[in-house]
């Protein structure tokens, strides 16, 4: 379901799948883990294919940004085209507070 | 209403997927369920009867009851979701906004409930893999006998919100500090932060066991649904009339086996028209020899009632001869079947019957909501007009007196008229003409009107305003839609007027004194098909004398086709005029136009109607 790029320069991208919640932490942990050995520059959340988030989605992309933090590593969100995705991430303020392209 | 099942094939999987299954499945059809495991059946039956649950207010809509193992599944809560929308609780636009609620709270009832998960979520959220530890432990409680504990979710619709109640086995949690966390930063809480920000109203009771929340939305209006089959047998409701209880029986028990769940039987016409006031059946199995009233004259009386006459009624009567048979057509019944009859025969004709009945009760249902919403629609484009008023008040400052007629073919129009002041001796007016009738035309003058206000600084000057226009309506209209339009500016105190004109019919000038009539041509290419710096438009003034007359009209007054098969051309319209000014007559130009032409038009016009004229005083 979940997918890591290497996008040259030290940037890593994770493709997210169509639902972004608990019953996926595992996996997501996992590709967050093997990318950040890999001692990346920037990390890429991509959410082109995301239709569904909730909190513990939510709660993901925070735990992330702390990992991400800790490593010196540069955490952005992209694409993120779905209106009820964005309308979650406005709430709870992550579209300011993350970077996103 | 309420179905059992059994679901302790298997307690250990952390989802129940075949289960689940069975619990999409039947949302689709009962309003109420309940699953319970051998561990949970005792707590899951005590529960429902418990009075921490009370019934919501409103139109029920669904009630649930279930194990957390069960409802902790996105897949589920999805399902569930879509079986409110499948029962007119929400409309499409809102299901993902409810979806993300419910998963929110309906996972909160069963972990900080249920499985009293509060204090180890905040001792682990200090940790980093607090994340993963915390889903471990939710796994494992959930595959413990904690696992079988009852969510009870009830659904219900009052107004214009979407009532729910979300009540867990458990004894509450901390609701107030979690609330006062609710810090987006903060991966703890989240989920009431989400639901404070997307829900109307919400209060917890019971410590936190119990939440109710609301949520304005709109219905799920979207489609008319023809209705099938299964959701005859489903949702169909059908009263049988017969003295004899044998008969009756007989013929409940025919459509019970057949899978017919909602039917009803009344002893005779008496009984059956209290039955059907309460009962609403969607169709009516009708003897005709009864003691009390009969079958003829309670179809009679089914028929003469607004509220009963749109039910089927089919007789099924002893009585073979024509004679009855007619009668009972005549009466308005859909169909007669003669006693005894053949189970195949009763349940092919109730089948047929009962669709019929209930595709149009739907259609009603449809229609009635269809026109209600046109009717305020068609009310709001009349806003848009001029008032009363300010023609009045325009009369005694620029000394122009309008008469007017807007009529649309359609509940909505495409047309669109407006006068704009714009100083003390400048009025503007404006006639368009949208491409069509209806909606979306009607949609595009309230377009139309809007800009004429954001523009309001062109307004003197009808080059500059009509590239505008021009360029804004191009960008905003549909491929292939587009507007006619003449708009004129009039000096008020010297009778100087200028005017531009796109593809509408020329305009007319009276002129009193001399008893002529002149022709201003506003063809030109239409405003909206394509932007440009310079729209092909026909400019052109004139200057009008003290009692002239000015007539701008939309094309359906020379396009019309009257009695005699022959339409008005804008010369018919100019000979009219020109007869009515050479003779003194009482009736204004407008009043002579306006009744010549309804006294030949082939009405309901078949485009929409304004006629305006503008007269200099």
């Amino acid at each position: 379901m979940l997918e890591t790029n290497d996008l040259g320069q030290g940037t890593y991208e994770i493709v997210l799948g169509k639902t972004f919640d608990f019953e996926i932490h595992k996996d997501f942990r996992e590709h967050i883990k093997d990318a950040l050995t890999k001692n990346p520059r920037k990390l890429v959340l991509n959410f082109a294919n995301v239709e569904y988030i909730d909190s513990s989605g939510i709660g993901l992309v925070q735990l992330t940004k702390t990992e991400c933090d800790k490593h010196g590593c540069e955490i952005v969100l992209s694409s993120i085209v779905n209106p009820h995705v964005k309308k979650v991430l406005d709430l709870v303020k992550f579209t300011e507070k993350f970077k996103v392209e | 209403m309420v179905q059992l099942f059994d679901t302790t094939a298997d307690n250990s999987a952390f989802i129940h997927a075949e289960n689940a299954d069975k619990l999409c499945a039947s949302l689709k059809g009962s309003h109420a369920f309940i699953t319970a495991g051998t561990h949970g059946k005792a707590p899951l039956i005590n529960h429902l009867k418990a009075e921490s649950t009370p019934p919501l207010e409103g139109t029920h809509l669904l009630t649930i009851i279930a194990e957390s193992r069960l409802l902790h599944s996105r897949e589920v809560i999805e399902k569930l979701c879509q079986a409110i929308y499948a029962r007119g609780g929400i409309d499409k636009s809102n299901t993902p906004t409810l979806q993300l609620i419910l998963n929110e709270v309906i996972l909160n009832a069963i972990e900080h409930g249920n499985l009293n998960l509060t204090q180890v979520k905040r001792k682990a959220s200090t940790n980093e893999n607090w994340m993963d530890e915390y889903f471990e432990d939710v796994r494992k409680k959930l595959n413990s006998a904690a696992g079988d504990s009852p969510i009870i979710i009830q659904i219900a619709r009052k107004g214009i919100h979407l009532h729910c109640q979300i009540c867990d086995a458990g004894n509450g949690f901390d609701y107030e500090t979690s609330l006062k966390d609710i810090d987006v930063s903060d991966p703890y809480g989240r989920g009431l932060s989400l639901l404070a920000a997307m829900v109307d109203t919400f209060e917890f009771t019971q410590n936190g066991a119990n939440l109710h929340f609301t949520l304005r939305t709109r219905m799920n209006h979207d489609n008319y649904q023809a209705p099938s089959e299964e959701s005859a047998k489903e949702f169909g409701r059908i009263l049988v009339v017969d003295d004899q209880e044998i008969n009756r029986d007989l013929a409940i028990h025919f459509l019970k086996s057949a899978g017919y769940r909602f039917i009803e039987g009344a002893e005779d016409g008496i009984d059956a028209l209290a039955k059907v006031e309460e009962f609403k059946p969607d169709i009516i199995f009708l003897d005709i020899m009864m003691p009390n009233m009969d079958g003829f004259e309670t179809c009679e009386k089914l028929k003469a009632n607004p509220e009963t006459m749109n039910i089927p009624v089919l007789f099924l009567s002893g009585m073979t001869d024509i004679k009855n048979r007619i009668k009972g057509y005549e009466l308005g019944a859909v169909d007669y079947v003669t006693k005894p009859f053949e189970k195949q025969e009763l349940l092919a004709r109730t089948r047929v019957h009962i669709l019929n009945g209930m595709a149009l009760k739907s259609l009603h249902r449809f229609s009635h909501r269809l026109s209600d919403n046109l009717e305020k629609a068609r009310h709001f484009q009349y806003t848009l007009l001029p008032e009363k008023e300010l023609l009045a008040h325009i009369a005694d400052t620029h000394n122009v007196h309008f008469e007017h007629e807007f009529i649309p073919c359609d509940e909505l129009a495409g047309d669109y008229w407006s006068v704009f002041p714009i100083d003390k001796n400048h009025i503007a007016l404006s006639l368009v003409d949208f491409t069509g009738h209806g909606v979306l035309s009607a949609m595009n003058t309230i377009r139309i009107h809007a800009l004429f206000h954001e523009l309001e600084e062109y307004l003197h000057t009808p080059k500059l305003l009509i590239t505008h226009l021009n360029n804004k309506l191009s960008r905003l209209l549909e491929d292939g839609t587009f507007a006619t339009s003449v708009y004129a500016v009039l000096n008020t105190d010297t009778g100087e007027m200028q005017y531009a004109g796109n593809g509408a019919p020329p305009f007319m000038h009276v002129n009193h004194k001399h008893k002529t009539v002149n022709m201003h041509d506003c063809s030109g290419f239409p405003l909206g098909l394509e932007a440009s710096e310079e729209p092909d438009t026909t400019y052109g003034n004139l200057t009008i004398n003290p009692h002239d007359t000015l007539m701008f009209y939309s094309d359906a007054l020379i396009e019309t086709i009257h009695k005699d098969g022959h339409m008005w051309d804008e010369y018919s319209l100019k000979a009219v005029l020109e007869k009515c000014v050479k003779k003194k007559q009482d009736a204004t130009l407008f009043q002579t136009v306006q009744t010549q032409f309804f006294r030949t038009a082939n009405t309901p016009l078949r485009d929409d109607l304004t006629l305006i004229s503008l007269t200099y005083k």
